[in-house]
């Protein structure tokens, strides 16, 4: 037993740093190809999960309830702390991150075109995504939201495709809106009082600094989530990006937004907004309804794991919002399974890409002779549909009756956008493994997932298997 | 104990994965029929239902009890599954044109383990997780591509409608506990959406006629993978659900004329299908939906349901329908006499007796039912057998010879077991030898032999009407929404108006600001001007204070 807990909070922020420092300096000849800086970034990740799973095993219950805190004083005028803590919520997203990011490094080990700078950027924003989901703070929690930006904006422009300059742009303009409203909203909570996150809900304004306060929050939070017309830059990202890392990374940004506002309002939002809440949850419905319908008219798979990925955020952003926080546990054990199907997902379809690329066969019926990617990614699939193979089965099912109990109409719709997109991945599915033509026969040209690649894959296939079996099985 | 049995059924299924699959194929078959028999030798030897549950731990707050004890009404049935599984492996083992025989019996055995796991459930989430694996499983089973693909669309669509209303449930009585349900209807809400959900979530899962597209894209499969499909796997799986759901069909006055309306509509589908289709595994799987339809029909006319019939009935429709594909032309050497007499004929004729008398004996509280059925019943199956007695077989002789007493085998042991458990069905023998008479007569007159100009239609053998109907009335609307938004949304409305706006007025800002800053006469007198006004704003600002 660890005689202070409360330092595993400080570990787990530092190991990432460690293995950037580590990564800096990794000596990479042209033999190496980039394995060693690679094994540092995978070294490092599964570090912090072993921090993790002792952290899981150390806080003393499954309950929401914040467990260890870790405090450190920056300034004392004015006075400025930074405090850390963790529940089960963040642990079940820190799991999911980490994992999430180590299958994409997994996923990059053959692509040497700048690998050091990939998983620099990588640990960096790792880094930064623990130090969000951790913080307690006003101040802390500001500057870890707006600082793992910039990794994902350097990979973006160094690992993008074609039409980056576009991308970065909108991704500029729509995060800087973001940043400045949550900015300014900070900075009045804290000329008035500096508060914790949690007790951030009881602050006393005046109406109209209520309202603008708030209403910053909100948008803020929302222009990270892909809600209309927010959605735009990430769906361009999510399309102009090949590269399975960037691509992992930058679909875990959105978590943010729903995690802002779970933090924010742990049980119901505050009363100078309810009225609006309807106005966002119409806006929020509609949006899956839209992007699902667009993805399944847009034959392009990164575009159908997008709407997937949005539907999903909105779901779960709707269960948050509702009022009631009996529901957190069913979204963080959902969203651990969700993250990490959605990464081994977008894998094997980059392996997939990178080897039509290279022998320029058509995309139909590449699964037909590639049996381990075949079998791995229908299983994902499967899983991602809601089929009980991993801890989304279960969890979904308990925030679905939660919103179908809420409103059955607003309900009804969102199960529709979920089978929707759910339908957009089985399509892709089938279109990959089933050809009409004889092109199968040209596909023993194709090679399949490579082993240590299958070894990651199938220990994320036990994770999923084991969540649904018991979704608590890292916590004592 | 059925636990352990469960078990031992579970972990015999699995490790037959592991075995080669193209050797050592009946030593594994032979296994598992053992671990079968001992499953059944321990459901039939445990007088008291031991209360022995498994704890699931799904979440902080919330444990679920996983019964694995059959209640009395459920032990028949659970008897009966594993009578069709074991059945199931046996036609796999006498299969020679399936190659996978090992993995097929793994997943029969996997199956069958959920669908005991299904039929002993007492709440919603035991019930939603065994249905769902078992489409899993399956999925795995069906080895083709396009009928893998119409199966999970089917049956993910059927399981989401499931699980919407378990979670309406859920989140009105805040109990997932199935004994509860008579309660639902004293104070809950949307009880109509409720039971629709529940009646189309059962109709794909056994292939009602609308909703049977499913099973007639598998007929690509080889004829024991059809015959599993659709007697021992999902369709059964979707009986399991309505009958352990039936205290719902009582909560909307719209269950049962939906019932009653789509069973006959199944049942006159499946008939014309199964007479007028050419293709024999089209012809099995429409002997299916007729089944099924029967079945269906059973649920909305009769007042009770009985476990033990419904399987009775369930295992000679099975053993039609494997005879079906394989019965062949005798030698045409033969005299009219002795085709009628020889082996093949007398074994029809035990087939098709013991699977109308089942649907007698199944139907027989409602009398006008069970004559309706009794007689479809013999229409179909006396035309198909005469169709398949007057058809060139592409088997040889000696294979026919050689597979024909296994192919008995089954047939013989269930008819003498049949009659062992039931001797006074000996007493209507006067009915049995009129209907069989009738039956011989239709069979050998065949009077839908005058209808077969229906069967040169191209779209009768080859047209998917329902596909077609799906297609146009659902999926291209949704395609041409999804692009009409994509042209609105993303492009007209935000590339082109919203972010095109702002560069525009961002370029705008830094031509304003650099003819600002340009050394010229105009700038210089803008900001002075500039200037002043500042100054007189300050001055006047401070003056008001």
């Amino acid at each position: 037993m660890i005689e202070n807990p409360n330092i595993l909070l400080t570990i787990l922020m530092s190991v990432p740093l460690l293995g950037i420092l580590f990564a800096a300096i990794s000596k990479e000849s042209p033999e190496s190809a980039g394995s060693n800086v690679l094994s540092v970034g995978i070294l490092t990740v599964v570090s912090n999960l072993i921090v993790l799973y002792i952290t899981g095993q150390t806080t003393a219950d499954s309950t929401p309830a914040l467990q260890l805190f870790e405090k450190f004083e920056w300034l004392s005028t004015p006075k400025i702390e930074f405090l850390f803590t963790i529940d089960s919520f963040s642990l079940s997203l820190l799991a999911a991150v980490h994992l999430a990011i180590l299958l994409g490094l997994i996923g990059v080990h053959n692509n040497t075109y700048r690998q050091k700078t990939q998983v620099i950027f990588a640990l960096l924003f790792l880094e930064m995504m623990t130090g969000y989901l951790l913080a307690a703070d006003l101040f802390s929690f500001y500057i870890f939201f707006e600082a793992m930006l910039l990794p994902l904006f350097m990979l973006v422009g160094m690992l993008g495709d074609v039409h980056r300059q576009d991308i970065l742009y909108r991704f500029f303009l729509y995060n800087l809106l973001g940043a400045s409203l949550l900015f300014m909203a900070l900075c009045i909570l804290f000329n008035y009082q500096n508060v914790n996150i949690q007790d951030i809900s009881k602050a006393v304004l005046s109406h109209n600094l209520e309202i603008i306060v708030w209403g910053a929050i909100f948008i803020a939070f929302l222009s990270r989530i892909p809600i209309w017309p927010f959605h735009y830059w990430i769906s361009s990202i999510n399309v102009n990006i090949s590269n399975p890392l960037v691509f992992i990374i930058a679909n875990i940004l959105p978590l943010t937004g729903v995690y802002g506002l779970i933090r924010f309002f742990p049980l119901t939002a505050p009363d100078i907004i309810e009225p609006y809440l309807l106005a966002l949850e119409i806006i929020s419905i509609v949006t899956m309804v839209v992007i699902a319908l667009i993805g399944f008219s847009n034959r392009d798979i990164h575009y159908k794991i997008f709407s997937y990925m949005t539907v999903y955020y909105i779901l779960y952003l709707l269960g948050a919002l509702l009022p009631t926080d009996a529901l957190l546990s069913n979204i963080g054990f959902s969203i651990f399974s969700w993250l990490i199907i959605v990464a081994a997902i977008e894998i094997i379809v980059a392996h997939l890409e990178k080897e039509r690329q290279s022998t320029s066969l058509p995309e139909r019926g590449i699964l037909s002779n590639l049996k381990c990617a075949s079998f791995i990614l229908s299983f994902f699939i499967l899983a991602a549909v809601g089929l009980p193979l991993s801890s989304m089965f279960l969890n979904n099912m308990f925030i679905f009756a939660g919103l179908l109990t809420y409103n059955l109409k607003m309900a009804l719709f969102i199960l529709f956008a979920i089978v929707l997109s759910s339908i957009n991945l089985l399509q892709h599915l089938f279109y990959l493994k089933y050809s009409n033509n004889d092109s199968a026969e040209n596909t023993n040209s194709i090679s399949d997932i490579p082993p240590s690649v299958i070894v990651a894959l199938s220990v994320a296939m036990a994770l999923t298997i084991i969540s649904f079996i018991n979704p608590l099985w890292y916590m004592e | 104990m059925l636990t352990n049995s469960i078990f031992i059924l579970l972990f015999t299924g699995i490790f037959t994965f592991f075995a080669p699959q193209k050797r050592t194929t009946s030593v594994w078959t032979y296994l598992l029929a053992l671990a079968f028999i001992y499953a059944i030798m321990a459901l039939t030897g445990q007088a008291v239902p031991s209360d022995i549950s498994i704890i699931w731990t799904a979440m902080p707050d919330f444990s679920i009890s996983i019964n694995l004890n059959p209640i009395r009404a459920a032990k028949i049935a659970a008897l009966g599954v594993m009578v069709i599984s074991i059945l199931s492996f046996y036609y796999n083992l006498l299969a020679s044109d399936d190659y996978n025989t090992n993995n097929l019996n793994g997943l029969v055995s996997i199956n069958c383990v959920l669908l005991l796991i299904a039929l002993c459930s007492t709440n919603y989430l035991q019930l939603l997780a065994a249905v769902g694996m078992a489409d899993v499983m399956v999925y795995s089973s069906i080895n083709r591509y396009d009928s893998k693909r119409q199966y999970i669309y089917s049956n993910f669509f059927a399981d989401f409608l499931l699980l919407s209303i378990l979670a309406i449930i859920l989140g009105q009585q805040g109990n997932i506990n199935i004994m509860r349900l008579e309660d639902y209807s004293s104070s809950w809400h949307h009880r109509d959406y409720i039971v629709i959900m529940l009646l189309i979530c059962t109709f794909i899962k056994s292939g009602i006629a609308l909703f049977h597209t499913a099973y007639q894209k598998i007929s690509p499969l080889t004829s024991n993978r059809i015959n599993f499909i659709i007697f021992a796997s999902t369709p059964l799986m979707g009986i399991i659900v309505l009958n352990t759901l039936h205290g719902l069909l009582n909560i909307s006055q719209y269950s049962y004329p939906l019932l009653k309306l789509f069973s006959v509509i199944t049942v006159l589908w499946g008939s014309l299908g199964a007479i007028f289709v050419s293709n024999i595994n089209r012809k099995s799987a429409y002997m299916g939906m007729i089944f099924w339809g029967l079945t269906f029909s059973c649920f909305g006319w009769l007042l009770s349901f009985s476990q033990t019939r419904f399987f009775t009935f369930l295992i000679a429709a099975f053993l039609f329908n494997s005879w079906l594909v394989f019965v062949e032309r005798p030698s045409q050497k033969l005299s009219l006499w002795h085709r009628i007499c020889n082996f093949q004929m007398i074994l029809t004729l035990l087939v098709v007796a013991s699977y109308m008398l089942s649907w007698w004996q199944f139907a027989s509280s409602n009398i006008v039912l069970a004559t309706i059925g009794e007689g479809i019943l013999g229409v179909v199956t006396a035309t198909l057998m005469a169709e398949r007695f007057n058809c060139l077989s592409p088997n040889n002789d000696r294979l026919a010879v050689k597979n024909i007493f296994l192919q008995a085998l089954p047939i013989i042991t269930i008819v003498i077991l049949f009659v062992y458990f039931n001797h006074n069905i000996l007493l209507l023998w006067p009915y049995i030898i009129a209907t069989l008479t009738i039956w011989l007569t239709c069979f050998l007159l065949n009077p839908m032999r005058y209808f077969g100009f229906v069967c040169k239609i191209n779209f009768i053998q080859n047209g998917d009407m329902v596909t077609t109907i799906y297609s146009t009335l659902f999926l291209a609307p949704l395609l041409v929404v999804g692009r009409l938004l994509r042209l609105m949304v993303d492009i007209v409305f935000l590339e082109r108006t919203v972010i095109s706006s702002i560069k525009n007025a961002i370029r705008f800002l830094i031509f304003i600001f650099r003819r600002l800053h340009a050394n010229s006469v105009l700038s210089s007198t803008i900001f002075t001007f500039l200037g002043i006004c500042i100054i007189f704003m300050a001055y006047y600002q401070g003056v008001s204070k």
